[in-house]
């Protein structure tokens, strides 16, 4: 039999092509990270640490939520498992890819959006690019891991993956700068209307609104303090809130107000929150979660002995940490009262 | 009609040490650049007053002395 | 759309080679034209105006020669005696000549105007700043539109090329459009001749397996360049270059020879991808590089470096001048006064600066750039006035001219100069040119390690030495993809992948990295 040329050529692009796929797949595989504290940034990766189906509420988001949101508080006062998954820059493509892998280990009962991830987006990219490098990133593990061959040594080359360290801030970042904003109109309304959402983005948004509905988890629409947002962007995600019929949540307004001081509850002027500014977030948030969902008291469980002892440990360490945000709180509002003196 | 010898004449005094064959390639081994061919221009139209168009500057009006003598003799005609 | 984009790559590329590969033979053209179209409208959107505008005049003027010579042709016959036809002739020549002058300042024009206005003017109020009479002008500032240093200079290629009777025109706007358009060689050039590229583009070869894979491993080979070495130099480059002040010695010196890696790695690496594009569908762009760290001369230099730059400017400017009314006067004058070696090498030497005065500009408008062209211009009459000099005095120079070492010196001689140029080109103006020039008498005591680290510097040095090896091969006359397309099939796709790989891996993109935009795009 007669194989025509074009054909034979077809065969062998689409070989060479599988060839490469493999490679880049098993390449990838040895780029991944030797623990899981090193998966994503700040402390995201722990979640992997976790028994099986014991986290009830799920946050997602960018660096907002990992240094705003503290399940650990949750858990001491209701006994309540959370984790945050938060990590620098992470998008809605980031997010959906992460949370499907996420639900293959854990059933929460909420999973809390963070909506700052939305806009976000860097500089100099278009929507598109950002889109598609993001979703290439979450497919090919390669790209998102490929600078990692600088841990690369000849003995660790081998080493077997170890996914099981655990955080025991659950996701959280506890910052004790501040550094006050003296910007507190950012949240006027200036006519603008509202900020239309991409159709990148809001195409993935629905997905990951399809998710938890196939998963059987609530979601909840939660906008994290920060002057980077605007009005227009709160009656963004207003809408498609409304539309989708799922909570929100905007704790930039004073509806939702947790009490912010931007005078002492930010560590870079108005950016991200410090643990004062977390504890009185996640608070809120925690009061809102425990009035609206069926959430089980863990504390004493069996199975949850591991979070008793964290969560002693995390009070004590709380403590101190919120002792020395304080005093660096007492100590930029006497600057800020002596140059208003003079 | 003007002679090899006044050729190379010229080349020798644009370019000290160069003494090609007629047919010696000067151009692609480099022994003749476009500043130099440029210079052997000027002396050209002024020894023979010739009038050189930027049309006549080709590679192959230049790459051998015979070529160069081609191309004096034909513009002398014009 | 970024040449290194993933949309360049996997869309925009794949999806115009389906077209113009299923479309019948007649119609590729309309796929390429296509493309060029979408290209440049999404990546520059209103401003393919000008594009649009400046294919016009060129075609406009191709039309109107050949539409003269045709007239001339025709109506000579019919006339009765020689004095009536030189008569036409005369008329027809200087019908042509006020053609081509006319559409060449237009074209000029518009590039001056968009590229040097400002410039131009902010020297005039400087200078006029000075003088006991006060006067300022005031200019708009236009964008320069995406590719305009060289479609303008392609379209008067073409209008000149025509002229001079060297290629036919084009019966047809739309290839004219199609020429300056061309997606691979819009931003980056290189300088085509509508001579040499017509063929192909208006009547493509057939799609070929071998014309896709060998413009695949060119475009991967580019990205190469691009991706794992110029990127990664970036970052030390902007770093010293940008806060010169803070370095000195070694960490000047370092900065330099990576800034001359990344732009030699970045812009060959360009050339690579937009002519492994081009390859995809048969058209052989020019070449714009030939080993140019082989060059025993600055001028060889210049002629194996960014080549169709310095051979337009040799064929539109610096020969046209050289052999112009006034330049013929000019050197009549110096034969007179100054003797015969003055008479042909004077007017040769002004033409000379005018030229490299011309690439210093080409590049951007600014002073630092004039200087760069000086720079140049002067290293190259030195050469001219002290070659013949030191010829006399030592003839024993002649021998040692053909031994190997004395090819080496003058190579290693060559890649200093080009650096110390490359140090003028990238520098933050002339003030910074001198502040790390002299700085280089300073030792630098802190880390040499700037913005990057150990195993960074080792991938830019393991990448510079691949450089040089295919290089050099190159220069032995090795053709390496044909070469490997020869090997074994299971070399010859660990040698592909691992390229691949090669550039995923070592690729310096993602949050740790900030890659530049291609550098020549901007000029």
């Amino acid at each position: 039999m007669q194989i025509s040329p074009w054909i034979k050529n077809a065969i062998r692009i689409i070989a060479f092509l599988l060839v490469l796929l493999l490679a880049v797949l098993l390449t990838g595989h040895y780029l991944m990270p030797h623990s899981n504290r090193y998966l994503s940034g700040y402390t995201a990766g722990g979640i992997l640490g976790e028994n099986f189906d014991t986290i009830d509420v799920l946050v997602m988001g960018d660096s907002n939520a990992a240094q705003g949101i503290s399940p650990m508080e949750w858990y001491t006062q209701n006994g309540v498992t959370g984790y945050t998954y938060g990590s620098g820059w992470l998008s809605v493509y980031n997010i959906y890819y992460r949370l499907k892998s996420i639900y293959e280990e854990q059933s929460p009962k909420v999973v809390v959006l963070c909506t700052d991830t939305v806009y976000s987006k860097k500089g100099n990219e278009t929507y598109l690019q950002s889109a598609i490098g993001d979703i290439a990133d979450e497919l090919l593990p390669l790209l998102r891991f490929h600078d990692n061959w600088k841990e690369l040594t000849l003995s660790n080359l081998l080493e077997q993956h170890d996914y099981s360290w655990r955080d025991l801030n659950k996701g959280y970042t506890p910052i004790t700068d501040v550094a006050a904003c003296m910007n507190t109109t950012y949240m006027y309304d200036d006519g603008s209307g509202s900020e239309y959402i991409p159709m990148e983005v809001r195409f993935y948004m629905d997905r990951i609104v399809r998710l938890c509905e196939e998963h059987g988890s609530a979601l909840v629409l939660v906008t994290m303090p920060a002057t980077s947002w605007n009005h227009a962007r709160h009656l963004g995600i207003l809408e498609y809130a409304e539309e989708y019929d799922l909570p929100y949540i905007d704790y930039n307004l004073t509806d939702w107000e947790p009490g912010i001081e931007w005078k002492t509850d930010t560590p870079d002027g108005g950016s991200h929150l410090n643990v004062l500014g977390a504890r009185k977030v996640t608070a809120a948030l925690g009061s809102y979660l425990m009035a609206n969902y069926d959430l089980p008291d863990h504390r004493g469980e069996a199975g949850y002995e591991e979070w008793d002892a964290d969560a002693l440990t995390y009070t004590q360490n709380m403590q101190e940490l919120v002792a020395k945000n304080q005093e660096n709180a007492d100590y930029q509002l006497s600057v800020l009262g002596e140059s208003v003196q003079n | 009609m003007y002679t090899m010898e006044q050729i190379l004449k010229i080349l020798g005094e644009v370019k000290p040490g160069l003494a090609p064959a007629p047919d010696e390639e000067l151009v692609k081994t480099g022994q003749l650049d476009s500043v130099d061919i440029m210079a052997l221009v000027m002396a050209l139209s002024e020894e023979f007053d010739l009038e050189v168009t930027p049309l006549d500057l080709k590679e192959e009006n230049f790459h051998t002395a015979q070529a160069i003598l081609d191309l004096v003799n034909r513009l002398a005609e014009e | 759309m970024s040449y290194n984009s993933f949309i360049y790559l996997f869309v925009f590329l794949g999806v115009v080679w389906l077209f113009w590969a299923l479309l019948p033979q007649r119609w590729r053209p309309a796929a390429l034209l296509g493309g060029s179209l979408v290209f440049y409208f999404v990546t520059a959107h209103r401003f393919i105006v000008y594009v649009l505008l400046a294919a016009l005049v060129s075609w406009g003027c191709g039309w109107m020669l050949t539409r003269l010579d045709e007239l001339l042709a025709e109506t000579r016959i019919q006339l009765p005696g020689p004095p009536e036809k030189k008569a036409l002739k005369q008329k027809v020549t200087a019908l042509k000549k006020a053609t081509v002058t006319a559409g060449t300042l237009l074209l000029i024009g518009t590039f001056v105007a968009v590229k040097y206005l400002p410039f131009l003017a902010r020297s005039f109020n400087a200078f006029m700043d000075r003088m006991p009479w006060h006067l300022t002008v005031t200019v708009p500032a236009f964008v320069q539109p995406l590719g305009l240093s060289f479609f303008s200079l392609m379209a008067v290629s073409y209008i000149v090329d025509v002229y001079r009777g060297s290629c036919k025109a084009a019966p047809h706007y739309w290839q004219v459009l199609l020429f300056l358009s061309f997606w691979p060689h819009i931003v980056e050039g290189p300088f085509d001749r509508y001579g040499a590229l017509s063929p192909t583009l208006l009547n493509p070869p057939k799609p070929s397996y071998r014309a896709v894979t060998f413009g695949v491993q060119r475009i991967v080979w580019g990205l190469f360049k691009k991706v794992v070495i110029a990127d990664r130099a970036n970052m030390y480059v902007k770093a010293v270059f940008d806060d010169w002040t803070k370095y000195s010695g070694a960490a000047v010196v370092a900065g330099t020879l990576l800034y001359t890696l990344q732009l030699y790695a970045e812009f060959s690496g360009c050339m690579d991808i937009v002519c492994g594009s081009a390859q995809l569908f048969g058209v052989p762009l020019a070449e714009n590089f030939r080993q140019p760290f082989f060059s025993r001369t600055v001028a060889e230099f210049w002629r194996r470096w960014h080549i169709t730059l310095g051979a337009w400017l040799r064929e539109y400017l610096f020969q046209p001048v050289i052999v112009s009314k006034p330049m013929m006067k000019f050197g009549k004058f110096c034969r007179t006064r100054f003797g015969a070696a003055a008479g042909r090498n004077w007017p040769v030497w002004l033409g000379l600066f005018v030229t490299w005065v011309a690439i210093g500009w080409w590049h951007g408008a600014g002073w630092s750039y004039f200087v760069y062209g000086l720079y140049y211009f002067v290293l190259i009459v030195l050469g001219e006035i002290f070659e013949p000099l030191l010829l006399q005095r030592m003839p024993a120079l002649a021998r040692w001219r053909e031994t190997p070492a004395w090819k080496v010196w003058q190579m290693l001689r060559t890649f200093v100069l080009v650096n110390i140029g490359m140090l003028i080109f990238r520098a933050n103006g002339l003030r910074a040119v001198l502040d790390m020039v002299a700085s280089l008498r300073v030792p630098y005591t802190s880390s040499l390690l700037i913005k990057l680290d150990a195993r960074d510097i080792g991938v830019l040095v393991v990448g510079a030495v691949l450089l040089f090896v295919v290089d050099f091969l190159h220069e032995r006359g090795h053709h390496l993809r044909e070469e490997l397309a020869a090997k074994p099939l299971v070399l010859r796709w660990a040698v592909y992948v691992l390229a691949v790989l090669l550039v995923m891996v070592f690729g310096a993109y993602g949050d740790n990295y900030d890659p530049a935009a291609w550098i020549y795009a901007q000029f």
